[in-house]
């Protein structure tokens, strides 16, 4: 079992300063401007390519901002082996930049060795629970660190499911010594599509385990059967989520977040303005306790 | 209840024909609306694949128009699953499923501009080269000359073409204000496509410059790749050629 006190100390690398998701349109606008962060996440596997310009971008931003690499491709929840060479990838790119964090998703994107490119739910089951506690632990053990595991947004729910969201990913937490990174907008769109309390989620959570939080735009669709939420990542935050966000940075008051934004760009200074905004919403709480 | 496994593949099914599921016991919801849920899965997992395809083949996408493009990327995606995590490797068997389309056969050369296209991104993505001090060429003995093997650039892709595929890439490239009429009758191609300051370069290359190069990143010696250049080009320079690649790295190693 790991010590929690040395896991709740390694857990929060980063100061609670916001940061943004880089992504390749605003490679030029970084480089130039340099804009003040408190970090920037990419995507691995967008650097699993030995050389070119993603990885020229990333080496002199490194430099100059705090890392988080945020994998995508891994499908730490499928009944599939491990995949060896993704990882061996990904190890790769920690040995070269020895980000603050590395993070993955609590699902399962392949299976009989098709991979689907999207982040589909686990049931919550112990069979579940099992399964990806230990490949965390194969995972963290094989890259020689910590990692921090992200609920997910979802469309659907498991008939056989025997525990809500939270307490699975508390327990993968507890079980194998990995961190949560919190979606807040995930939080906020599965509650939507499931209709369970977002706030009960949050207060769920034991926050020293919460090592990043998450902040992206959602698209509502509506549908004969009533609304459904989708994790759409085009737009700014909406106002139901910065409202869930207040609340979590009362929560998890030193743990950093970051925007995400990956389809329909807007500028840069668009990213910056919604950083700049989360800074303050988490400044609000001390304000109100002065 | 269903295994973790057999949930996995079940849902794998329904995830890629929602409209087939009669019923689905292991989801929470009426058949109705798990369906309707099923299709928010369908829809990303279609637009991510498709997105990647039409990312990694602008040219291909823009000589088909958007519907028609749409139509063969779906037919791809169901085809020609993903076998990695990482989307970026997606597409690769796209020029070949592209050839075995007999609708296209008025467009010949297509695939070999999917093929240019494909062979860009890698260059983009491929390694850098280790730093060799070249000079040290100088110092080989001249009797050794015959034995030396050069190492190419790790972007460095050698095409062939039977068509004008390059005219046919540059003539499709968005704001080309040139003469956008480009004849088969113009022929075939020898293309060295490169990344140099992380910029990519396409290159013609002549019959024997082209042998060389494919020799050489064959790991053949000199000799071979002489012979065999020389056989294609019974003019070529050889010292001409290699200088030219030497300085402009397309060579960027040696040993014997």
């Amino acid at each position: 079992m790991p010590d929690s006190s040395k896991r709740s100390a390694s857990a929060r690398p980063i100061p609670p300063a916001s940061g943004i998701g880089l992504r390749a349109e605003h490679y030029d606008a970084m480089l130039a401007r340099r804009p003040k962060l408190g970090f920037i996440e990419v995507h691995s596997e967008n650097y699993f390519g030995a050389g070119g310009r993603p990885r020229a971008v990333l080496d002199a931003l490194a430099r100059d901002y705090a890392l988080s690499l945020h994998g995508v491709g891994l499908s730490l929840g499928s009944t599939d082996a491990l995949n060896m060479g993704h990882l061996a990838r990904l190890r790769e790119l920690v040995e070269r930049y020895s980000p603050r964090l590395v993070s993955e998703h609590l699902s399962w994107s392949s299976v009989d060795g098709r991979y689907f490119h999207d982040l589909l739910p686990l049931p919550y089951t112990e069979e579940a629970l099992r399964l990806i506690a230990e490949r965390i632990e194969r995972v963290q053990a094989y890259l020689g660190r910590r990692i921090l595991i992200e609920n997910l947004s979802s469309y659907v729910e498991y008939s056989h499911s025997t525990m809500p969201e939270w307490e699975f990913l508390t327990a993968v937490a507890a079980r194998s010594g990995c961190g949560i990174l919190l979606d807040v907008n995930n939080i906020y769109v599965s509650s939507c599509n499931h209709g369970f309390d977002a706030a009960h989620y949050l207060r769920s959570i034991p926050a020293q385990c919460v090592g990043e939080m998450h902040l992206a735009g959602h698209t509502v669709r509506s549908t004969p059967d009533g609304t459904i939420l989708i994790d759409t990542h085009n737009q700014p935050v909406s106002a139901p989520v910065w409202q869930l966000f207040e609340l979590a940075a009362r929560r998890f008051a030193d743990v950093p977040a970051l925007i995400e934004w990956d389809t329909d760009l807007p500028a840069l200074e668009v990213l910056l303005a919604e950083a700049a905004r989360a800074d303050r919403a988490r400044e609000k709480p001390h304000a109100l306790a002065a | 209840m269903l295994s973790l496994r057999n949930l996995q593949r079940t849902m794998a099914g329904a995830i890629l024909q929602p409209d087939d599921v009669e019923r689905l016991d292991c989801l929470r919801a009426r058949t109705a609306t798990a369906v309707r849920r099923l299709r928010v899965y369908r829809n990303n997992v279609r637009a991510t694949l498709t997105g990647a395809l039409e990312t990694g083949y602008p040219v291909v996408l823009r000589l088909l128009g958007a519907e028609y493009f749409q139509a063969l990327a779906l037919r791809y995606v169901r085809d020609c699953p993903s076998r990695t995590g990482n989307l970026i490797d997606y597409g690769a068997e796209f020029p070949s499923f592209l050839e075995t389309m007999t609708e296209l056969q008025t467009l010949p050369y297509l695939p070999d501009v999917a093929r240019l296209e494909r062979s860009m991104r890698e260059a983009q993505l491929a390694a850098e080269p280790r730093r060799v001090n070249l000079e040290a060429l100088a110092g080989v003995p001249r009797c050794r000359y015959e034995e030396l093997r050069f190492a190419i650039h790790p972007s460095a892709r050698l095409f062939a073409s039977s068509y004008p595929a390059l005219r046919i890439w540059q003539t499709n490239q968005p704001g080309y204000a040139g003469d956008p009429q480009v004849s088969l009758e113009e022929g075939g191609d020898l293309l060295l496509v490169i990344r140099r300051d992380l910029e990519i370069e396409i290159e013609r290359l002549s019959p024997g410059e082209f042998t060389l190069l494919y020799q050489l990143e064959q790991g053949r010696n000199m000799r071979y790749a002489c012979e065999s250049a020389f056989a294609a080009e019974p003019a070529l320079c050889v010292t001409t050629a290699l200088r030219s690649h030497v300085a402009r790295h397309t060579i960027c190693g040696f040993h014997y």
